[in-house]
Parts: C-alpha cells; sequence; structure tokens
C-alpha cells in the first residue's frame, strides 16, 4: 500500500510520471476524502459522486497546483466544495429548504441503509445534521479528521478565530440536542 | 491529521462491500486509462496554447473584416470597381470635352514645319538636291 508516502513525493512522482503519482494520491487519500463529503451528504450515492468529481478535478487540475499550499489541505477544499454542491443538488432534486434537509436524511431509510453506528452515534449524527452548514463542515473537520486550524483555516478560507468561535458554538449546540433528546 | 484507520474508529457510516476497490478502478478508468485525459499527448497539451491564440487572432480578423464590410457595405477596393457604372456617372458631352482639351502631340507637322515647306517651295529647292548636299 501507498498511504504512507509524502506529499512532496507525490508531487515529485506526478512529474515524472502523471499516471502513477496520481495513483499514489489516490491511494493515500481516496478513503478519508470520501468519508469527509460521506459525513456531508450522508447518501452514499451522493457520497459516490461527489468523490468521483472530486478526484477527476484534482486529475485535471494537478499540473497547476503551486504548493502555496498543501496538497491535503487542496483536497480536502475541492472535497467540500463538491460534497456543498451535491446538498445543494439534493436540495433541489426533493424541493426542501435547506434546514428541513435534516429531517429528510433522518427521516430517509436510504440514510440508514449504509449507518450501522449505535444509539449514540445516531443521535450525534443527528445534532451534527441540524447544525448551520459552516459549523457542521468545522466540527466534522475537527472531531473525525482532527484537522488543525490551520489546515481549516485553508480549506475553508476562513481565520482561525472565526474557526475556533464555530466549533465553540457547534459543540455547544451538539450538547444541547444531546441532553435534551 | 490521522490515518484512514482512526477515521473508520470513529465512523459509523459503512460502505458496500468493495465499494472502494470498484472506485478506484472506475476513477482510474476515467483519468489515468484509455478514456481519460491521457489520450491526449504531451505534444498536444503543450502547443495548444499557441494554437488556440493561433485560431483566435484568425478569428478576430475574420469578425473585423466582416464587421468592417457590414458596417461600410460601400468600401470596396478600387480592383473591384465597376468601372462602367463609374463612367456612366459622366455626361458624354463632358468626357468629349475632358478628351478633346488635350492637345495633339503634332511634333513636326508644326507651324514651323509649315513654313520650311514654303520656303522649300519659295526657292524651288528639289527634294533631291537636299540629299544630295547632306550626302
Amino acid at each position: 500500500m501507498r498511504k504512507d508516502i509524502s506529499d512532496e513525493l507525490i508531487l515529485k512522482e506526478f512529474r515524472k510520471n502523471r499516471d502513477r503519482g496520481f495513483r499514489f494520491l489516490f491511494d493515500k487519500y481516496h478513503e478519508r476524502i470520501y468519508f469527509h463529503i460521506r459525513r456531508i451528504v450522508i447518501l452514499h450515492e451522493d457520497a459516490d459522486d461527489a468523490l468521483q468529481n472530486t478526484f477527476l478535478k484534482i486529475w485535471k487540475n494537478l499540473d497547476k497546483f503551486r504548493n502555496e499550499s498543501s496538497i491535503y489541505t487542496w483536497l480536502y477544499r475541492i472535497a467540500a466544495n463538491e460534497a456543498i454542491a451535491m446538498v445543494k443538488k439534493r436540495k433541489r432534486h426533493t424541493g426542501l429548504p435547506l434546514d428541513n434537509l435534516s429531517d429528510y436524511f433522518n427521516s430517509s431509510e436510504e440514510s440508514d441503509k449504509w449507518f450501522d453506528g449505535d444509539e449514540a452515534e445516531r443521535k450525534l449524527r443527528d445534532a451534527i445534521l441540524k447544525l448551520p452548514e459552516k459549523q457542521k463542515l468545522v466540527f466534522n473537520l475537527k472531531y473525525y479528521d482532527d484537522m488543525s486550524y490551520e489546515d481549516m483555516s485553508e480549506v475553508l478560507n476562513t481565520s482561525v478565530g472565526a474557526l475556533k468561535a464555530s466549533y465553540h458554538h457547534a459543540v455547544k449546540k451538539i450538547e444541547n440536542y444531546l441532553t435534551n433528546s | 491529521m490521522t490515518d484512514n484507520s482512526n477515521i473508520r474508529e470513529k465512523n459509523p457510516f459503512r460502505v458496500p462491500g468493495n465499494y472502494f476497490d470498484e472506485v478506484s478502478t472506475e476513477i482510474y478508468n476515467k483519468t489515468t486509462g484509455t478514456g481519460g485525459i491521457k489520450g491526449k499527448s504531451r505534444i498536444i497539451r503543450l502547443v495548444k496554447p499557441a494554437l488556440m491564440l493561433a485560431a483566435a487572432m484568425i478569428a478576430l480578423t475574420v469578425i473585423s473584416y466582416t464587421g468592417l464590410r457590414l458596417l461600410f457595405p460601400e468600401y470596396n477596393a478600387p480592383a473591384q470597381e465597376n468601372y462602367t457604372e463609374l463612367l456612366n456617372q459622366f455626361e458624354e458631352v463632358e468626357l468629349i470635352n475632358i478628351l478633346t482639351e488635350q492637345e495633339p502631340d503634332v511634333g513636326i507637322h508644326s507651324a514651323e514645319s509649315d513654313e520650311i515647306i514654303d520656303y522649300l517651295l519659295d526657292n524651288d529647292i528639289e527634294y533631291n538636291e537636299i540629299i544630295e548636299f547632306l550626302n
């Protein structure tokens, strides 16, 4: 497996051999990018579409990647944009406002189809779904991906201070939801 | 940054069996496979910007020329002028006047030559005598 290869080596390999470099990158990141997307879009079908779009964009644009940010945050940024676009598409498809999508996912059999968490995890998922879009992203990146605020700042193009505040609000809301539900 | 195993531990989401293998194959086929961007050769990728620039220049020239022709339909190159139509714009009399205003190049048939002939006749000088004299 090539999951422990460094990003610098992947880029170097990509410049020498485009196909091989891309495969290294895909092997290293595709699972975590999938789950990053999945936590936003909830449904596997949507996550699959968004994942494929993400890696097609990466394939097309990796030539233009300059080391202004890390490749890791660049991937997450593209994936987050694709995931949000997919949520909007789902919203148009269902005709529901974005806020009501959480209820839609909660009541959807499809969203439960590939979910095997226990009762506490299900409640946590529901609480996260109730969060505003930005707070949801911040919470997911911090809680599940253990991403630093500095990296998150690159992904979401937001100041570290604002991200800390968002995370704090998100945790409070989740705690309230879990206590009262 | 966590690795995939840590993410899986926290993650309650599941995927269909062999999903990651299948999606890998699918994405490789769309990218590094035959149907992907790889199909374009490196040379094409290198010369593509120059070709696009050349195409843009040609398009700009064609658009400018067509635009000029549409905006100024009376404009035509001299070679394309219809000379017959141009001549028809003049009155026939005017043309004749213009042409006859020019003095013909009379050369030796001027008043000066008449004087010479008169002199030769008055003095009864034969043409042959002149020839002999000159020789």
